[in-house]
């Protein structure tokens, strides 16, 4: 059964903030896999699992009147290295998914034509829990 | 008004265009003896004026706010016999709205953009008939 999207919520903080004017977040799970595949293996690959990571990244109405955007500026501008927690509930009964992040990137966009809009992108440290 | 910004924005731009129920003494000055709702024009209504609320509005939410793009069509009827004074008034217009705050009753007002404008002749073959469109963002 396909779940809305505006059914989701960004949330912010160690004691999670719901985040207003977002719009998208794209949270993108890896893993790493190595071919380990030799020469007398035959003509199937063979591959092996390695470590996971994730990259977050949200975006939405330039908002900085919203104290969680004004915080996750502040991780960039203010006190780099810092982490932020978060927490998206997908609006599925009660589930969501949570981590730990640093902040990479903030993408500010003043375009004359439409309403300011912002970007940030976070890779995850730690793990991805779903709850 | 809630889910919906349409109504709240058309009472926004008459206030611009009709300050206290009359017509902006610019406006007035260019000969526009009034500013009606669209459906509301009387039959021998004198020119010029000026009619608003058709349009167009599409959602643009984040999540869990909402927000509308409305595309509002302001329509100029002139019955003078160039453009001149029709291009004259929707300067005024521009002047009054475009780029420029609106105060809505409930909703947050984001931006007002002019998009463009048309010119032509009215079928009547008597009346300019300018259709100016303008972009109006607001949140709940």
């Amino acid at each position: 059964m396909a779940i809305a999207g505006y059914k989701a919520t960004m949330q912010i903080g160690s004691t999670p903030v719901t985040m207003t004017n977002i719009q998208t977040a794209d949270l993108q799970i890896d893993q790493d896999v190595y071919d380990i595949s030799d020469l007398a293996g035959g003509v199937w690959k063979k591959k092996l699992g390695g470590m996971t990571g994730y990259t977050l990244k949200i975006g939405g109405n330039y908002d900085l009147t919203d104290a969680q955007m004004l915080s996750l500026q502040a991780l960039i501008l203010t006190t780099p290295g810092t982490v932020a927690n978060w927490t998206i509930l997908t609006g599925n009964s009660t589930h969501s998914y949570a981590g730990t992040l640093l902040l990479k990137n903030m993408n500010i966009k003043f375009d004359v034509k439409k309403q300011q809009e912002v970007t940030f992108d976070g890779e995850g440290t730690g793990a991805v829990t779903y709850t | 008004m809630v889910q919906t910004a349409h109504d709240e924005i058309q009472t926004a731009i008459y206030a611009k265009l009709a300050p206290l129920g009359f017509v902006d003494s610019q406006l007035a000055a260019l000969g526009v003896v009034g500013v009606f709702d669209f459906v509301s024009v009387v039959q021998n209504q004198p020119f010029d004026y000026i009619t608003i609320g058709d349009g167009r509005e599409d959602p643009n939410n984040a999540f869990q706010q909402r927000g509308y793009d409305n595309r509002l069509r302001i329509h100029i009827w002139s019955r003078q016999r160039n453009t001149q004074v029709p291009s004259a008034i929707l300067a005024r217009i521009n002047t009054l709205i475009d780029q420029k705050d609106l105060t809505l009753s409930t909703q947050h007002h984001v931006s007002t953009m002019y998009q463009n404008a048309i010119w032509v002749q009215d079928p009547d073959g008597l009346t300019i008939h300018v259709v100016a469109i303008y972009e109006i963002f607001s949140q709940e």
